[in-house]
């Protein structure tokens, strides 16, 4: 079938294109609202700007697709092969992806506002100022895994408030992004970069972090408990009010980073490196702070109660009204 | 028809023989692309010649191009090292703009464009792809300066523009317009001398949505402004409605978000792509692998745009 044979008997009100072989067919800016595609070959398929609201590809094949400026608004994907697809600047609000193969493709400034992506593999994709707010990615046991972004470069990319609980980011790029308020409690972000990142509120608890770069990252009142963040780069981040209890930052570099009112109680800290932190206020109760620097650090009036410093190397830093470890405020 | 300058192959020369050759390639190619490309290797395939005589053709003027070079080496993390360079670039390229220029109309692009007089229609009758806008005519009043680049001027806002949260801007924008249609229409409004051909495409895909916007703001002080000069863009396409549903969209979010927000407004710690964000100076800047190399590979086309590109990038990489 060819494009003008496509596109006549759609016209004629003709909807169902169910497992047709369409590979490689020049449909650009066609108007296809809602029609079927479901199981049919689109792969190498042109389909920049076209009209594609509402339609069906569920288990298509749309390898190496062009869908740029394409509209899938509330599309079915799911399941397709989309794999080094091109959704440069698409629209796929409300779209089901669910299970869908979108490894390499480039999603650069496309939008999936509240989207389903469960159990997508978006690894690898290129997905700078993606915008993703409200986005399902989270994995729901024994039904869904957690979605695949390893090495994704999500870039300046909108996530606020999306789900990507137990979703695996390692080595991804997510530079400068918005994830405010986004759910990544249990996920992985093993050697990811999270530079410049908006982490505000962002729900971390359970997190694998282990040498995850989050050079000037605003993580103000997010919740890490319990996350691992070993080996990982804070220099600069703001952490005020952040909730640390029973996290592990072994080796951790957070210098000049602002922890004022952190929550760090049971904190694992051993040989991380705090030097110019600002921990004013901090609960550092039962913390582990062996062999940890804490040069020129301000300490004011934080709560160290039963905390292991004694080899932690102090030099210079500031203890006015601290607690310290025996329960007496330091003077 | 391309116009050789008879002191091209001097310079060209002078270029290839300078140690700085690679970055002075880099700089050349981000200021005619947007892209910015990393791969020493990719660099080296490129032909000296043809960016230099890319740059010129993009550059009616000398001014033009002291603006150009300045602006894309300020936004590296070198801005020094590549300042020099620009600086170079602007003394050595004096020779393609002798004092006694006449008529400042636009060169004729030396380039291969999608879309020339009589835009080519795709194979098989169908309609083109992306319908472009073509460069307007050339002026027929006095030659007397720059032809109508948007002015850069610090918008009449209430505060910096660094200050607005841009990823609501986005998505108000991409909840009610084609996000790929908002990116065409900002470029062409910032560039409104541009016809639509192999460089603007990846232009267009280099450069992110919320850098494009803020760029409409840095260059049009007032909401009036913005819109009269989107509206004139928007008439150059072939789909008016389509972009005019666009512009629509992007204006009404730019004055709620932008040009009318509250100044006492919750301040946001920041801001999209727009580089202002704490700590961006530590980046490099992007490394977007879906520009320069896009077609690689591809037969179809499909897309005149695409084909042409596909014929730059060969012009491009193979000597």
């Amino acid at each position: 079938m060819n494009a003008q044979e496509l596109l006549q008997r759609y016209q004629a009100g003709k909807t169902n294109f169910s497992g047709a072989n369409l590979s490689g067919l020049k449909l650009i800016r066609a108007d296809l609202v809602g029609i079927n595609f479901t199981g049919a070959d689109l792969s190498r398929a042109n389909l920049i700007l076209a009209y594609l609201n509402r339609s069906v590809m569920r288990g298509a094949n749309l390898a190496h697709i062009k869908l740029s400026g394409a509209n899938l608004d509330n599309a079915n994907l799911s399941a397709s092969n989309l794999r080094d697809a091109d959704l440069h600047g698409a629209r796929l609000q409300g779209a089901d992806l669910r299970n869908a193969n979108l490894a390499l493709a480039t999603l650069t400034d496309a939008s999936f506002v509240e989207a389903d992506l469960r159990n997508t593999n978006l690894s690898g994709v290129n997905g700078r100022g993606a915008c993703l707010r409200g986005a399902n990615l989270r994995e729901e046991k024994r039904v869904y895994q957690g979605a695949n972004l390893r090495g994704a470069d999500l870039s300046f990319a909108d996530l606020q408030g999306a789900d990507l609980t137990g979703a695996d980011l390692t080595r991804a790029t997510l530079t400068g992004a918005n994830l405010r308020e986004t759910m990544l409690r249990g996920a992985t972000l093993n050697g990811a970069n999270l530079n410049g990142a908006l982490m505000t509120k962002a729900t971390l608890a359970d997190c694998q972090l282990v040498k995850t770069s989050l050079v000037k990252a605003n993580l103000t009142a997010a919740r890490l408990e319990r996350a691992c963040l070993d080996g990982a780069n804070l220099n600069g981040a703001l952490l005020q009010m952040a909730m640390l209890v029973d996290a592990t930052l072994k080796e951790t570099t957070l210098l000049q980073a602002d922890l004022t009112y952190a929550r760090l109680t049971r904190a694992d800290l051993s040989r991380a490196d705090l030097s110019r932190a600002d921990l004013s206020q901090a609960d550092l109760v039962e913390a582990h702070l062996i062999r940890s620097i804490l040069k020129d650090a301000n300490l004011t009036k934080v709560l160290m109660n039963r905390a292991d410093i004694s080899s932690a190397n102090l030099s210079g830093a500031n203890l006015f009204c601290a607690t310290m470890p025996d329960g007496q405020i330091y003077r | 028809m391309s116009t050789v300058h008879p002191q091209l192959q001097q310079v060209v020369q002078q270029l290839e023989a300078d140690r700085n050759v690679t970055r002075i390639k880099k700089l050349l190619l981000l200021a005619c692309t947007g892209h910015w490309e990393s791969d020493n290797q990719k660099i080296d395939l490129l032909d000296t010649g043809r960016l230099v005589k890319r740059m010129r053709s993009l550059c009616p003027t000398h001014d033009r191009l002291t603006y150009t070079l300045h602006q894309a080496a300020a936004n590296l993390n070198k801005p020094s090292v590549y300042g020099v360079i620009a600086t170079e670039l602007c003394n050595l390229f004096t020779a393609f703009y002798p004092a006694a220029t006449p008529p400042k109309v636009r060169p004729p692009d030396t380039f291969p464009t999608v879309f020339s007089a009589a835009p080519p229609s795709a194979p098989g009758g169908e309609a083109t792809a992306l319908a472009m806008p073509e460069a307007p005519s050339p002026p027929s009043g006095p030659p007397d300066g720059d032809p109508p680049h948007p002015t850069f001027n610090t918008p009449l806002l209430p505060k910096p523009l660094s200050a607005y949260d841009w990823f609501s801007v986005r998505l108000d924008i991409m909840r009610a317009a084609n996000p790929l249609r908002v990116k065409i229409l900002s470029f062409f409004t910032l560039e409104p001398q541009t016809s639509f051909n192999a460089y603007t495409w990846a232009s267009i895909k280099a450069e992110m949505l919320d850098r494009l916007l803020y760029r409409l703001c840095e260059a049009f002080t007032t909401i009036e402004e913005l819109t009269e000069h989107i509206n004139a863009t928007v008439k150059r396409f072939p789909e008016v409605e389509e972009y005019a549903q666009t512009a629509d969209a992007m204006l009404r979010a730019l004055d709620r978000l932008i040009y009318s927000a509250d100044p006492g407004a919750e301040d946001n710690e920041s801001f999209g792509a727009t580089g202002q964000f704490p700590g961006f100076e530590l980046f490099q800047p992007s490394d977007d692998q879906s520009t320069v190399a896009m077609a690689e590979g591809e037969e179809d086309g499909g897309v005149g745009v695409e084909r042409s590109l596909f014929a730059v990038e060969n012009a491009f990489t193979r000597p």
